[in-house]
């Protein structure tokens, strides 16, 4: 087979494995490829000309207005948001964001271009360590609230050698105040 | 003095002797500023700063408890002001920045002959007899937004960050850090910004001001442009052609327009 039919680039456009599109200087639709429009269950007729911000919950428009678009414009790309695009039916399509701005000569913008890759099963993945991430700090916080409720001296090192924690008890004894000043005074007493 | 200027990554640049103070929203930083700076540095003193605890200012002097409250942001402006001895200043100030703004120019008139307020709004929440254009449920969302967006910002990024504390040179830029911030710290900013409520304050403001309102912004929406424009006393109201919530950023040399014409008029 003629290579050239294989890599036609519009194919490549309308077909590629991630969704794509462009947003004009005031955030709309300008082009959109088909794998966007299958996953999100519209026609192009229905999504041409409307805001992107459109397709995401009041929250995300929020999130859009004050952080995707300052960076595509200002910084001129984003990398790897990760953000929920609403389809048709409703359902949420939970997608990793990348854009780039497109400048003119004078390096005015002419518009964002944008790539959406599904990440739907990395997403399930994420919240789960997400959460175990949580629930360890919702964990430390709690042991260290206890331990300064102690009236014992607690402290804890690492393996070479250096105190990584110590207890309210312990900054009290030796006259330490805070926990921001509790490292730089055990290293002075230390050296 | 110099402490406040490291703290809040505070930059002056221009040749005039008018002090022109730009606040930036909650989100990102100085660099918001961009693309209308250029526009007042041959006339003005342009003083740029920091928030702390956003940009690169230094997050060691971040305080939970000072900055649980507008107010917290608000004495920033004033360190500033005092630092740098500034009087009548004209203060710039978008989104949460606005009602920053007037809580300082409450505390301190003096400080200022005139304040700019891009996209204001004194309250988010929709409550009775009041549309913020927000309900809880949108805010949550806003915060699963943010959270899940943490993730480009992790801890090992913190080291480099701070590897930038060294003061640029005057007038330019840093892009690295543009709207990352650390978590806890924006999670606090996000919900001091959106859940307050300081439609009582609008009516205490002494000092000269203009609403710039964007067209099409979800964040404060032409009728909360209104009501901040009907509820401080002699308050100018210009609607800007500019969509979405940063005309600064989007709209450039029609905000620059509108900022000029206020502030040249006697």
């Amino acid at each position: 087979m003629d290579v050239q039919a294989i890599i036609d680039l519009e194919d490549l456009y309308q077909h590629a494995p991630c969704g794509y599109f462009s947003l004009s200087t005031t955030g709309k639709i300008i082009k959109i490829n088909q794998t966007l429009l299958n996953w999100l269950g519209y026609d192009q007729q229905e999504l041409l000309n409307q805001k992107f911000s459109g397709l995401l919950s009041k929250g995300g428009q929020m999130h859009f207005e004050m952080f995707f678009w300052p960076m595509a414009t200002v910084n001129k790309r984003v990398n790897e948001f990760s953000y929920e695009v609403l389809k048709q039916n409703g359902s949420a399509l939970p997608v990793l964001l990348n854009a780039s701005a497109k400048l003119d000569d004078d390096g005015k913008l002419m518009a964002v271009n944008v790539v959406l890759t599904d990440i739907s099963e990395r997403k399930a993945f994420e919240r789960e360590l997400l959460q175990s991430k949580k629930s360890a700090e919702n964990e430390k916080k709690r042991v260290q609230f206890m331990a300064d409720l102690v009236p014992e001296i607690i402290w804890t090192a690492t393996a070479q050698g250096r105190i990584d924690y110590v207890n309210a008890r312990f900054c009290q004894y030796f006259d330490c105040d805070g926990q921001d000043t509790r490292f730089g005074f055990i290293l002075s007493k230390g050296s | 003095m110099e402490s406040i200027i490291k703290r809040n990554n505070v930059n002056v640049i221009g040749s005039g002797e008018q002090v022109i103070l730009f606040a930036h929203g909650f989100g990102c930083d100085q660099n918001a500023w961009k693309f209308v700076v250029d526009a007042f540095t041959e006339n003005y003193k342009v003083v740029l700063f920091d928030y702390t605890g956003s940009g690169s200012s230094d997050v060691g002097q971040y305080n939970a408890d000072k900055y649980s409250k507008l107010e917290g942001y608000a004495q920033d402006v004033l360190d500033i002001c005092e630092a740098l001895e500034i009087r009548n200043s004209i203060f710039v100030g978008h989104s949460v920045s606005s009602m920053i703004g007037i809580l300082a120019a409450i505390e301190h008139p003096e400080y200022f002959s005139k304040l700019v307020l891009i996209g204001p709004s004194p309250r988010y929440l929709n409550a009775d007899n009041y549309s913020g254009g927000f309900e809880q449920k949108d805010l949550e969302g806003l915060f699963e937004f943010m959270e899940n967006n943490y993730l480009g910002w992790s801890s090992f990024m913190a080291p480099a960050i701070m590897g930038n504390a060294e003061r640029p040179e005057l007038g330019e830029f840093l892009t690295g850090s543009f709207c990352s911030t650390d978590p806890d710290i924006a999670r606090d900013f996000a919900r001091v910004t959106f859940m307050s409520d300081n439609r009582a304050d609008l009516a205490k403001l002494q000092v000269s001001s203009l609403t710039l309102q964007c067209s099409d912004d979800i964040i404060a929406p032409v009728s909360v442009g209104q009501y901040v424009h009907q509820h401080i006393p002699g308050n100018k109201f210009v609607q800007l052609n500019a969509a979405g919530h940063c005309p600064h950023i989007s709209e450039p040399d029609e905000t620059i327009a509108a900022i000029r014409s206020f502030i040249e008029q006697n």
